[in-house]
Parts: structure tokens; C-alpha cells; sequence
């Protein structure tokens, strides 16, 4: 009897802890006749406010709902990586247009969308898969983002600033996102200064923070005065070591990725180690999407790719720590240069960067 | 990277491992298998980086804050073991299955108490960067060389090693935990009570386990997040393993998996000419550690109760 209360009592304060939240917004609902009447939003188990790539799809989605009256929103957030399908499913009964933020939903979102051919699909940075090959379904359309024009302008920023003439470049593990980083980096910095050196270095693991603080600590030390880190969690410990060796003295810049990590890199006074950041704006490609389906052009069926020219990627509009005018100047010529195709930066298929490898 | 840099990574990394590992000595040696080291570590991190956070809001200094939530991670990392030791000693539930239970349900908790602290999935950082120095004792940490241990971080994680190495061997209650790991029912003959002794040791290893959890924090993330321990719980088991569950052996297991680690993780940057692929860096650590198992497992001397529940009735 003892032990049967005891097991409850644990299960009890388990279900407790796993329990999925959610959240909808009622205000048009059933009935209503508008193109997009309900967007719904699943999170991968980093959930809703995970100052990435959730959040940011869900600004998207949030955006739209504020500029069309009437459409109904929510999210579904999943709790483990089993749910994912479960929690598609849910959401596709639930509204019309379900988005899928991340590579983690490319098998479960074949399935749903086979089993709810009504729903309209919208997956990030992924394409729907079943096994290994990729498959096409007319009701799923699949952004892509072009890290490689993100990357190439951090590339610059980096061989604009350096004192050293050495770089880093930390990534996560090597998946075609973060090697394309890698690649627009590699180049960008080496249009500026054809001698740069690069280190290319991969860490295997997006949540070991040890490595990421004992790489970077061994990069500084060879001379390195720049990282840019591509590698979720282990980019804390990076940014962690940057802060340690400033406040000691030693110049030690961090680019940030995915979003403007400023705010992550300060160390008193408001001053930050991040120099930069290569961002995705993940919140503006669902919007725009989002726009597209109501239009009734939607790319269904179809790999969209979204670079500089949609304003997809690219460093943040605000850049406290590059001071010199000329870097500014030249990020912003280059950027106009890629919107008119002048330049082209190759992706990672093109130009392979390789780990451990200096460039 | 110098041998200085490579010597304040290796103390960095192996410290928190070496402290829990020290907690997990204890409970191991009473007959209690601890799994759950890696739940302790995240109960000591969480509450460690909320109360920095809360206190350096309002007003008070890094360190100050730092050490007092230090303090309340070894309270709490101690009050969380209960789970595992009534489980575990009351219940004779299986001891592997409620430490690992212990695991999932600390980072739930945590995770779940951060969101409604800090209406976030991670903090924000404590600022560990910026005052990595004030860990240093004033005048003793400048020395060239010899100051990286003057780090009151490394003091602790010393102290710990002595003192328990002194409880352990020197000391009654020492004798009589280990009593209970070897041969419970003899130990009960003697009038040991072993229900008491092995709740002391589990608790203790968890208030060990939410200091080292602290430390890990410290030492790396600077913040809270479902990252932020990433196994090094079951790492410092291990090294509790290798260390063939003697105090100094334990310490010297670490430091060693330590330097192993830091050379692998910073092999190419150390080494820049050497046509050495990278995944062979990689792999040093493990494969050492494999040797040197195969070297001294013939003296490996578990506990002989350990893992088992102890039941008077089968005496």
C-alpha cells in the first residue's frame, strides 16, 4: 500500500512536470470565410519562448493574425521528440495552415500531411521526407534560408576587424545549415583579405557548452581574435570564454548566428563581446508565406529558397560594435551586390568546408 | 594554447566532476547506487543560477550571490536525494530505476520552475565572464604557474577530497558507512543502524551533487538551461567507477579523464601541423580511459552490497 502511494505520488508529480501547454487566441473561428482562416504553430521541444527559431516563427505567425482581422492562431507546444506527429495531427484538425519550425519535423510532417490533405503545410529550414528521400506533397511548402549570404557578410565583418589575420569558425554539428555558414564565412572573409587564415572547426553536439568553452579558449590562445559560432548551446560556453578574456584584457570578439545574439554577449555598461550576428529572419519568411497562401500563390509542392533578396538572412540593422565607417559601408555595397546578383556566394554543396581543417 | 591554458581548462572541467563524483562515493560505498548524480547536478545548478540571478537583482554583489546560492544548492541538492533514498532504502525500490527517475524529474522541475521565474525555456546569463577573476584569492591567484590553484573553486573541490578521504577512513561514521556496503546484516548484528547510515550517505551525496552542479554552472554555461549539465553527472560516475570508488584515486581519475578531454576537444589547435584527423582527438579520452580499465581492473573492488536493498527478513 505504501509503495502504490508512493508510485502514484511520483507518477502524479511527473505528469505534472511533462504536461504540453498551449495556448489559442479565439477571435474569428469557425464559419469563417477568409483564405487563411487559422494558423496553427507546433514548437520543437525547444518550445515557445526559446529565443530562436520557435519564437521567431511564432512572431511570423503573430504578425500576420495582427495584420489580417479575423484569423484565428495558437501553438502546440511539444514536449518530446515522439509528440511531434501527435502534436501535427492535433494542430492540423485544429487549423488550417499548420507551421513547423526546424529539420526535427521533416518525417512527421510527410505523415500528417498524407493523412490531412485539407491542411496547408508550411515547414522551415527542412524538406518533408520519408526514410531518406525527400518526397513532394501539394500541400506542404518547404522555406529553405540561404546561410551562406549571412555567413559571407560575417566573413567580412570579421577580416574588417581582425588585428590577427586569423579567424575561427565553431559549428555545431556539421548539418547542411550550419556547414553553409561555414561556407559563406570562409569566402566573405576571404574577399577582403585573400591571406586570411580560417579554422573550421566542428564541435558534434549543439548542447555541450564544455567544448565550446574549451575550443574557443584554445583558439584565442593561438592568436584567433574572432569566432564565429554557428552551434546553439555550445556557443554559450564560447561567448562565456570571450567575456572572461575581454574583462581580462585580451581582445576577444564572438559573430553571433541565428538571431542578434548582442544582448547574450554583455559584460557590464552594456558593452558585448558579439561583434556581430548572421541572422535568419525566421518570423519574416512565415509572414511572407503566410501573405502567400492568402494571395492564393502559395509554393506548394515546392522548395522555396530565401536569401538577401527577400530579406530572409543577413546581419542585424544594428551594429554597436562595428565602429569603422568603412566596414559598414562595404557590408552595405555587398549586400546590394548579392539583391543584384553581382555576387554569388556558393553554398556548402559548392565549396566544401571542411572540420579541423584552416582555410 | 600554453601549459598554463591547458592546466586552468583541465582544473575547469574536472573539478564539479571530481566533487559530485566524491558525493556519489558516498552513497555507493553505504550500498547505494546512484544514478541520479545527474538530476542532483541540475537541482544545484537551477537553484544556484535563480538565486544569483534574484539576488544580483536586487542589489547584491556577484560573488555574494554566487556563494549563497551555492549554499542553498547543497540544501536543496540534499532535500531532492530524499526522493531517491526513500525510494531506494525505505521502499527497496530497484535503485537504478529511482535514480534515473530522480534525473527526469530534475530537469521537469527545473525547467518548469524556470519558466515561471523567468518566463523563459533558459536565464539569462549570471555574468560568469565578466567576473571569472573574483574567483581568484586576491595576491595568491596572481603567481605565475601555481596561482591557477589559487582558485577558491579548486580549494573546495580539495578540501572535499581530503575531508572525505579523512570521514571515510579516519573516522567511525566512515568505517561503519562502508561496513553497511560490504556486509549489511553484519553490520546490523553490530548494532549499525543501516536504514540511518545509508539515508546519511545518500543524502550527503546529494548536497555534494548540488554543489558540484553549482560549480558546473560556473564553470561553463553561466546560465540555466536544459544544456547546462549535459551529462556530466554520469561522467563524474564513471570517473567514480575508474577511480575505483577511493578518494584520491577518484581525484586523480578525474584530472586525468580531464587532461585527456581537453586534449582532445583542443588537439588541433594545439598541434596545428599534425596531419592528425581531428576524430582521433576525439576519441583519445575514451580510449585511454578503456586501457587503463583494462590495466587496473583486476584490483577493482565494488562494493559488495552495492545495489542491493537491504532486507532484515533475509538475514
Amino acid at each position: 500500500m505504501k509503495k502504490l502511494l508512493a508510485l502514484t505520488s511520483l507518477a502524479l508529480v511527473f505528469t505534472l512536470g511533462l504536461t504540453a501547454c498551449g495556448s489559442t487566441s479565439d477571435n474569428g473561428g469557425e464559419g469563417s470565410d477568409l483564405p487563411v482562416a487559422s494558423v496553427g504553430l507546433v514548437t520543437d521541444t525547444g518550445g515557445i519562448n526559446d529565443k530562436s527559431f520557435n519564437q521567431g516563427s511564432w512572431e511570423g505567425v503573430e504578425e500576420f493574425v495582427a495584420a489580417n482581422e479575423g484569423v484565428e492562431s495558437g501553438y502546440l507546444e511539444t514536449q518530446q521528440d515522439s509528440d511531434i506527429l501527435p502534436n501535427l495531427d492535433t494542430s492540423a484538425a485544429r487549423y488550417q495552415v499548420v507551421v513547423a519550425p526546424g529539420f526535427k519535423f521533416s518525417e512527421g510532417i510527410a505523415v500528417s500531411a498524407k493523412q490531412n490533405p485539407e491542411t496547408s503545410y508550411v515547414i522551415l529550414d527542412a524538406t518533408p521526407t520519408e526514410g531518406d528521400a525527400e518526397v513532394t506533397l501539394e500541400n506542404v511548402a518547404s522555406i529553405l534560408f540561404r546561410e551562406e549570404q549571412a555567413g559571407y557578410l560575417a566573413g567580412i565583418v570579421a577580416a574588417k576587424t581582425t588585428k590577427s589575420d586569423t579567424i575561427g569558425f565553431i559549428g555545431g554539428i556539421p548539418v547542411p545549415a550550419v556547414m553553409n555558414f561555414a561556407a559563406g564565412y570562409v569566402q566573405g572573409a576571404k574577399s577582403v583579405n585573400p591571406d586570411i587564415k580560417v579554422d573550421v572547426q566542428y564541435a558534434n553536439s549543439f548542447t555541450d557548452t564544455t567544448i565550446g568553452k574549451q575550443k574557443a579558449s584554445a583558439m584565442y590562445a593561438s592568436g584567433m581574435d574572432i569566432i564565429f559560432v554557428a552551434a546553439g548551446g555550445v556557443g554559450t560556453g564560447v561567448i562565456e570564454q570571450a567575456k572572461e578574456l575581454t574583462t581580462q584584457g585580451t581582445e576577444a570578439w564572438v559573430i553571433g548566428v541565428d538571431r542578434d545574439q548582442y544582448a547574450d554577449g554583455e559584460y557590464g555598461d552594456g558593452k558585448s563581446v558579439i561583434l556581430t550576428s548572421a541572422v535568419k529572419h525566421v518570423g519574416a519568411a512565415v509572414n511572407q508565406t503566410l501573405n502567400a497562401i492568402k494571395d492564393g500563390n502559395a509554393p506548394f509542392g515546392q522548395v522555396q529558397t530565401l536569401g538577401i533578396s527577400e530579406d530572409a538572412v543577413g546581419l542585424p540593422a544594428e551594429n554597436p560594435n562595428i565602429t569603422d565607417q568603412e566596414t559598414l559601408d562595404l557590408i552595405a555595397s555587398e549586400t546590394e551586390k548579392m539583391k543584384a546578383g553581382e555576387v554569388t556566394v556558393k553554398t556548402n554543396a559548392d565549396f566544401p568546408v571542411q572540420d579541423a581543417k584552416i582555410y | 594554447m600554453d601549459i598554463m591554458g591547458i592546466l586552468v581548462n583541465v582544473l575547469l572541467f574536472a573539478s564539479p566532476l571530481i566533487i559530485v563524483a566524491m558525493g556519489g562515493l558516498f552513497s555507493e560505498r553505504s550500498g547505494v547506487v546512484n544514478i541520479g548524480l545527474e538530476g542532483l547536478m541540475i537541482v544545484g545548478a537551477f537553484v544556484t543560477t535563480a538565486t544569483s540571478l534574484i539576488l544580483q537583482d536586487m542589489g547584491m554583489s556577484f560573488l555574494v550571490s554566487v556563494l549563497i546560492g551555492m549554499v542553498l544548492a547543497v540544501i536543496a541538492g540534499g532535500l531532492f536525494s530524499l526522493i531517491h533514498a526513500y525510494a531506494s532504502i525505505s521502499l527497496r525500490a530497484n535503485q537504478t530505476i529511482s535514480g534515473v527517475a530522480l534525473n527526469m524529474l530534475a530537469l521537469g522541475v527545473s525547467l518548469y520552475l524556470t519558466q515561471i521565474l523567468f518566463k523563459a525555456k533558459e536565464t539569462e546569463p549570471i555574468g560568469i565572464g565578466q567576473h571569472a577573476s573574483s574567483f581568484l584569492i586576491p595576491g595568491l591567484g596572481d603567481i605565475p604557474v601555481i596561482g591557477v590553484f589559487f582558485d577558491w573553486r579548486v580549494i573546495l573541490v580539495a578540501v572535499v577530497v581530503v575531508v572525505t578521504w579523512y570521514v571515510m577512513y579516519r573516522r567511525p561514521f566512515g568505517l561503519r558507512l562502508r561496513a553497511c556496503g560490504e556486509h549489511p546484516s553484519a553490520a546490523d548484528s553490530m548494532g549499525i543502524n543501516v536504514t540511518k547510515m545509508r539515508y546519511q550517505a545518500v543524502i550527503i551525496s546529494g548536497m555534494l551533487a548540488g554543489a558540484g552542479g553549482a560549480l558546473q554552472m560556473l564553470a561553463f554555461a553561466g546560465k540555466f538551461a536544459p544544456y547546462t549539465i549535459n551529462g556530466a553527472g554520469f561522467m563524474a560516475l564513471a570517473i567514480l567507477v575508474f577511480g575505483q570508488w577511493r578518494p584520491f584515486s577518484v581525484m586523480t581519475a578525474g584530472l586525468f579523464f580531464g587532461f585527456l578531454r581537453v586534449v582532445g576537444v583542443t588537439g588541433s589547435s594545439l598541434f596545428p601541423g599534425l596531419p592528425i584527423p581531428e576524430q582521433v582527438y576525439f576519441a583519445l579520452p575514451y580510449i585511454f580511459v578503456i586501457i587503463a580499465l583494462i590495466l587496473f581492473s583486476r584490483n577493482a573492488t565494488a562494493p559488495k552490497a552495492l545495489g542491493v536493498p537491504y532486507d532484515k527478513g533475509l538475514r
